[in-house]
């Protein structure tokens, strides 16, 4: 049920994206940040790169457990232009 | 198509041929109609008591008439008859059976000693192993033959985008299609059938004033007229991702496939209920079929089931269709019912059938369907009395348990599903907002209620497509009232009958076999599945599968609701793997990568290797018959006088902006800002955890502009490394990552002679520059017009230059150079000349090993803040158990030792230290040499240990060298 | 091996590729000296007057100049001189192709969904047939630059579709 809108190119499908890594807690140390991750039933923040497509990297919020997209959004420069 | 009730229309005009007979159908026929028509009862065997089935559907859960179509080797086995449309011509055989349908021999082994249950093989057949029996009972066993040969047919597949996919063009999808197109938005409707309406083709009833079956056709007019695509014969199978694939499979090779991938903004469920059969003593008997597939089969193909028949059910709604069949000319003897009379409605329905001569019967149920080879009667008796039984002779029981909502789509990819008691099925729990599921597949039966469901779904659709639908009034449908029943899910019966009511036709799991399930301890309805096979199949459970579920809680004493229903998984009917590949056949599997000089190497015989997606020349055959001979034969010229590689695989990354150098500082163990303009440097990435990522050579090209080389395999992965960087960590700062792979070709000219051949074909204008070039310089000019750069750098250790140009002047370049001398050579040769040298590939830089496992403690020590320097530091990595570079050779200096055999001391029975990652017979040492990575501790130069590789070469002792085996002071490299 | 037939009437004409460019912004969203001249949204394409798609935004703050003429260069060199980005050459990078006729949209539907991946947009980075292609919407077809390397089995691929 995970569905990808890249903010560049619009809704596409999730073959095209690749993920890459559920993002370490906010002020993790260099090993935590590296070895640790946030595992939450609720949410799961994660990078992920539109391969497929633009090549842009994007900040995704999602619910692991319904695979609910809550947003996504270019990791270097903001939302939808 | 209109409605043919109880009549066969027009001439029997299609010929086709069943088991070698030759039959005629009509036009618009299904196999399963024509033969119903014809006459024939029996169409196969179950898969493991081999006992002879009929027709029991119309649809594609169709549990037995499977059949095999068209003649070898381009047949397609397990085509559900009710949906394989007649073609003329037609070969059909059915399946299950040897050496005929009617006389099989595998039947004769059920009939000596009574069935043989769930689990019955892997128990019985034990001794002296499963093994001894097992390809006699694997031939027996399973569906349909796979073909014998490749059967792979044209498959159109295309992907469509729309505002609102409807899945199912019965009443409630027609309702929702016409909602959502009349609210504006782009809608695809599928509809597994050849025509839509659903039940309101056979229902007998209307809407807005009309024949349900004409109403269907005016909205499939409308929505075509306003530019929706609606795909008949076309089944919703499953999807992912927000993609939705339906398959139109006309089952027969004359038909090309079709595959849709559809990815709609909202997606309506509309795909009905399928009905239920009742569990009762010899319920597979051919003659026994569903309700509505004889009511179906009457109404669309006027082919009647059969002449007199007994209808069996525990709802309402039976005596509407009672009435039906009745008109369509088939006599109804009885109709029981296993209700008390105070649940039962519909009492102006019954008394005018009572009137007509059919018994009505409360409170009874069949027990057992009686006759040899067909239904030839029922035995009928009182729920509360069921010794008091009599046999009712007809030549068809029609069953209708009642129905289950078609919720597949809605809870494929995981969701929950609640218990309705209305059904006494499952509905679809929470849905994700632009998932809506409509009419039947909802729960509503009824015609009003199920299109009003439609159109609220439509316009829902619409709205979140961001459509502004108009308030639409429902349409006004009138029919068959709810069928109000209770569920009831299998006769009375004795233990040993048991063994004989079947719960799952497709895999002959009956009411014992459940049993027997629960005394082995598989109890959760998961576990159920797997021991008894209850919900395989082509019907994936559609059929047994709420059954089966019903009379296990009925067994444990649990209600429904707890017992639930095995995890519904797509595809929702069987798919052909021709249509899973799609256009993905034979050399489109995948693409292939091409060098600007592919051409070339394959006009002068080169061998080409896959590297990732890239073709590379392994060798040339002129160089020798084989990878190995040529090989080293190509190897040896490099050292002799000089060759050339193509290396435009590599890939390269340009690095631009006025903060590229602060940037490639962070990727790289040391500093690319300490480059100087015009020079390059050999360096390193590491991953965050300290680990080698990868090596490559960056030249810098301007204070703000660089050109990162990686190694020809990491090439993407490395490029998004890059972009990563750049847009977290970097994000914000003056500096661009651009793929230039494609952009700049690559030739490595290499050799004692490639100086002089490069003078003479670069010609007068380079000689400055060749004459100035030191170790890893680099020069920038024109040949030919274009761009070219030649950077002076070696990985053969040989005196070499990388030519990077335009791909356009790439093959003048490497005809100028072979004809100036230079033969080319391949990877083998690469290969030889860099172990030879100690260099490192990806078996080396293997995602395992830190810089100081591979010699690179002087690059650590320059104390570059990068990516993993800071894990870098950790203990663990300076121990002595660390994995150590070293060479190896055979001690006797002769014997041939491989990659990947495993290296430990002498002593028997020692445990691996370390492996060989790479070996070659060298031509420049004249014997096999190798690179490992064993532990410091065991990593002295002059240190014997054993190359264990038991099945290839069995053990060979080698001595530890240093890892350059040739040239350890580079003189050649310098000259 | 079948072919499977799904479209008729289209061609599929590769073209010459000259020198080709690659401009990239620092970051993004776009800083102020991409308003005027630039295709600043999202996909959006600036055509020539023969309307030959001359200015792609196909990536975030990354444009393809397929054949970069004066008045275009001279809008790069002052974003470069802005100091807002950075011109890369990338000639032989991409493959320019045409793909041209009433089937046109069909063959791209074949491998992706065309409609929607277009939708409001006048060009799209996409893959087709597994290769790494942009795609922009031109007089009577697509212009299509697929990346160089994979050209030769993306031209099979499509040629598979055909009668």
């Amino acid at each position: 049920m995970t569905r990808l809108v890249c903010p560049f190119c619009g809704p596409r499908h999730l073959r095209e994206f690749e993920f890459h890594k559920t993002l370490p807690a906010p002020g993790a140390g260099e090993f935590a940040s590296v070895y640790e991750r946030v595992d939450s039933l609720e949410l799961s923040v994660e990078h992920w790169q539109h391969v497929g497509g633009c090549r842009g990297w994007l900040l995704v919020r999602r619910n692991p457990s319904t695979g609910a997209v809550l947003d996504c959004r270019l990791v270097g420069g903001g939302g939808a232009a | 198509m209109t409605p043919r009730r109880g009549t066969r229309v027009g001439p029997d005009a299609v010929r086709f041929s069943f088991d070698g007979r030759t039959l005629h159908g009509q036009v618009g026929d299904t196999a399963a109609s024509a033969l119903l028509a014809a006459g024939v009862r029996r169409v196969g065997r179950s898969v493991k008591y081999r006992r002879l089935r009929g027709v029991m559907t119309a649809g594609p859960e169709e549990p037995n008439a499977l059949f095999t179509v068209g003649t070898a080797p381009a047949v397609i086995p397990n085509v559900p008859a009710p949906q394989l449309e007649l073609r003329e011509g037609m070969v059909l055989r059915s399946q299950n059976r040897w050496p005929s349908l009617e006389f099989d021999v595998a039947s004769l082994l059920q009939a000596g000693g009574g069935f043989f249950g769930a689990g019955f093989y892997y128990k019985t057949f034990i001794w002296p192993s499963w093994r001894t029996y097992e390809s006699l009972i694997r031939s027996l066993a399973g569906l349909g033959e796979a073909p014998g040969a490749c059967n792979i047919g044209p498959v159109a597949v295309e992907h469509l985008g729309c505002d609102v996919l409807v899945a199912g063009g019965g009443a409630a999808g027609l309702a929702a299609a016409r909602a959502a197109t009349r609210a504006g938005a782009r809608v695809v409707l599928c509809e597994r059938d050849p025509v839509c309406g659903g039940e309101l083709e056979f229902e007998g009833g209307t809407v807005d004033g009309r024949a349900g079956g004409a109403w269907a056709e005016t909205v499939v007019a409308e929505l075509r007229a306003a530019g929706a695509r609606v795909l008949t014969g076309t089944t919703l199978v499953g999807g992912s991702g927000g993609e939705m694939i339906a398959h139109a499979e006309p089952g027969g090779l004359a038909g090309a496939n079709a595959v849709y991938k559809i990815s709609p903004r909202a997606f309506v469920i509309a795909m009905g209920a399928v009905e239920r059969p009742i569990a009762f003593v010899d319920n597979d008997l051919p003659g026994v079929m569903l309700l509505g597939a004889a009511e179906r089969y009457l109404a669309r193909y006027g082919a009647r089931a059969g002449r007199d028949v007994v209808l069996f059910a525990s709802h309402d709604r039976v005596y509407a269709s009672a009435a039906r069949l009745a008109a369509g000319g088939m006599r109804v003897r009885a109709i029981v019912d296993a209700r008390q009379p105070d649940e039962i409605g519909a009492a102006d329905l019954r008394d005018a059938l009572g009137r007509d001569g059919t018994e009505c019967l409360a409170g009874h149920a069949v027990l057992a369907a009686s006759g040899g080879r067909a239904v030839s009667g029922a035995r009928i008796a009182p729920l509360a009395a069921p010794r008091q039984a009599r046999t009712v002779p007809c030549d068809a029981i029609l069953v209708s348990g009642g129905w289950t909502p078609a919720l597949h789509a809605g809870v494929q990819e995981g969701g929950a599903r609640l218990y309705d008691p209305r059904s006494g099925g499952f509905v679809a729990g929470e849905q994700p907002e632009w998932r809506l599921l409509a009419g039947a597949a909802n729960g509503q039966f009824e015609l009003g209620p199920a299109l009003a469901d439609g159109v609220a779904a439509g316009m829902r659709a619409a709205r979140i497509a961001g459509r502004q639908p108009l308030t639409d009034p429902p349409p006004d449908g009138r029919g068959d009232a709810a069928p109000r029943g209770r569920a009831f899910w299998r006769s009375p019966a004795s233990s040993a009958e048991e063994k004989r009511q079947f719960v799952d036709p497709q895999n002959d799991v009956t009411v014992a076999d459940l049993r027997a399930s629960l005394a082995e301890g598989f109890v959760d309805i998961e576990h159920v599945k797997r021991y008894t096979a209850l919900g395989f199949g082509t019907d994936q459970g559609r059929i047994g599968g709420l059954l089966g579920a019903a009379v296990l809680a009925e067994i444990r004493g649990r209600p429904l609701e707890d017992v639930g229903t095995s995890r519904l998984r797509p595809p929702f009917h069987p798919v052909s793997m021709r249509s899973l590949a799609g256009w993905r056949v034979g050399a489109a599997l995948r693409p292939a990568r091409r060098t600007p000089l592919h051409d070339w190497h394959v006009e002068h015989g080169a061998v080409l290797e896959s590297m990732g997606l890239w073709m590379r020349p392994r060798f040339y055959r002129a160089n020798g018959d084989d990878a190995f001979a040529a090989g080293i034969a190509e190897a040896r010229r490099v050292r002799d006088s000089g060759g050339i590689a193509d290396g435009s695989t590599l890939g390269k990354i340009e690095v631009a902006g006025p903060d590229a150098a602060a940037f490639l500082d962070r990727l790289y163990l040391s500093k690319a800002s300490s480059i100087r303009v015009g020079r390059s440097k050999y360096m390193v990435n590491l991953r965050e955890d300290g680990m080698v990522l990868d090596d490559g050579i960056v030249l810098r090209l301007a204070p703000d502009r660089y050109i990162a080389t990686t190694s020809s395999g990491h090439g993407p992965h490395m490029l998004s490394h890059f972009e990563h960087y750049r847009d977290t960590d970097w994000s914000g700062r003056a500096v661009t990552v651009t793929d230039v792979t494609e952009a700049w070709a690559a030739i490595v000219v290499a050799g004692p002679r490639s100086r002089d051949a490069l003078r003479g074909v670069l010609g007068a204008e380079w000689e400055a520059s060749l004459a100035r070039l030191r170790h890893m310089d680099f020069a920038t000019g024109r040949f030919g017009g274009r761009e070219l750069t030649v950077l002076r750098a070696s990985f053969s250790g040989e005196l070499a230059f990388e030519l990077h140009c335009r791909p356009a002047i790439a093959r003048p370049l490497w005809e100028a150079l072979v004809a100036a001398g230079l033969p080319p050579y391949g990877l083998e040769a690469l290969d030889i000349l860099r172990v030879e040298k100690g260099y490192l590939t990806t078996a080396e830089i293997n995602g395992q090993t830190t810089p100081f496992d591979l010699g690179m403690e002087g690059l650590v020590g320059l104390g570059n803040d990068c990516i993993g320097r800071g894990l870098l530091e950790r203990p663990a990595f300076r121990e002595a158990s660390r994995p150590g570079l070293v060479g190896l050779r055979a001690a006797d200096g002769k014997a041939r030792f491989l990659a990947g055999a495993q290296l430990t001391d002498r002593a028997a029975g020692s445990r691996p230290l370390g492996y060989v990652t790479s070996s070659v017979y060298s031509p420049a040492c004249r014997e096999w040499i190798g690179l490992a990575l064993v532990p410091r501790s065991h990593a002295a130069a002059g240190a014997l240990l054993l190359a264990r590789d038991p099945l290839r070469e069995g053990d060979v002792e080698v001595r530890v060298t240093p890892a350059v085996h040739f040239d350890p002071g580079a003189e050649r490299m310098k000259s | 091996m079948t072919r499977a037939a799904v479209s008729s009437g289209f061609t599929l004409e590769p073209q010459t590729a000259g020198r080709t460019l690659e401009f990239a912004a620092f970051g993004f969203p776009l800083g102020g000296a991409f308003v005027v001249g630039w295709p600043a949204a999202p996909g959006a394409v600036r055509y020539e007057a023969d309307d030959q798609p001359a200015l792609l935004h196909f990536a975030p703050a990354r444009w393809l100049v397929p054949q970069p003429h004066p008045d275009i260069e001279a809008l790069l060199q002052a974003a470069v001189d802005a100091g807002a980005g950075i011109v890369v050459d990338v000639e032989g990078k991409w493959q320019p192709l045409l793909l041209r006729g009433p089937g046109a949209k069909r063959v791209l539907a074949t491998a992706v969904d065309i409609e929607s991946a277009l939708h409001e947009r006048a060009c799209a980075a996409l893959t087709l047939f597994d290769c790494p292609s942009i795609v922009a919407a031109c007089a009577g077809g697509y212009s299509l630059w697929v990346r160089a390397s994979y050209a030769a089995d993306f031209i099979a691929a499509v040629e598979r579709l055909g009668a």
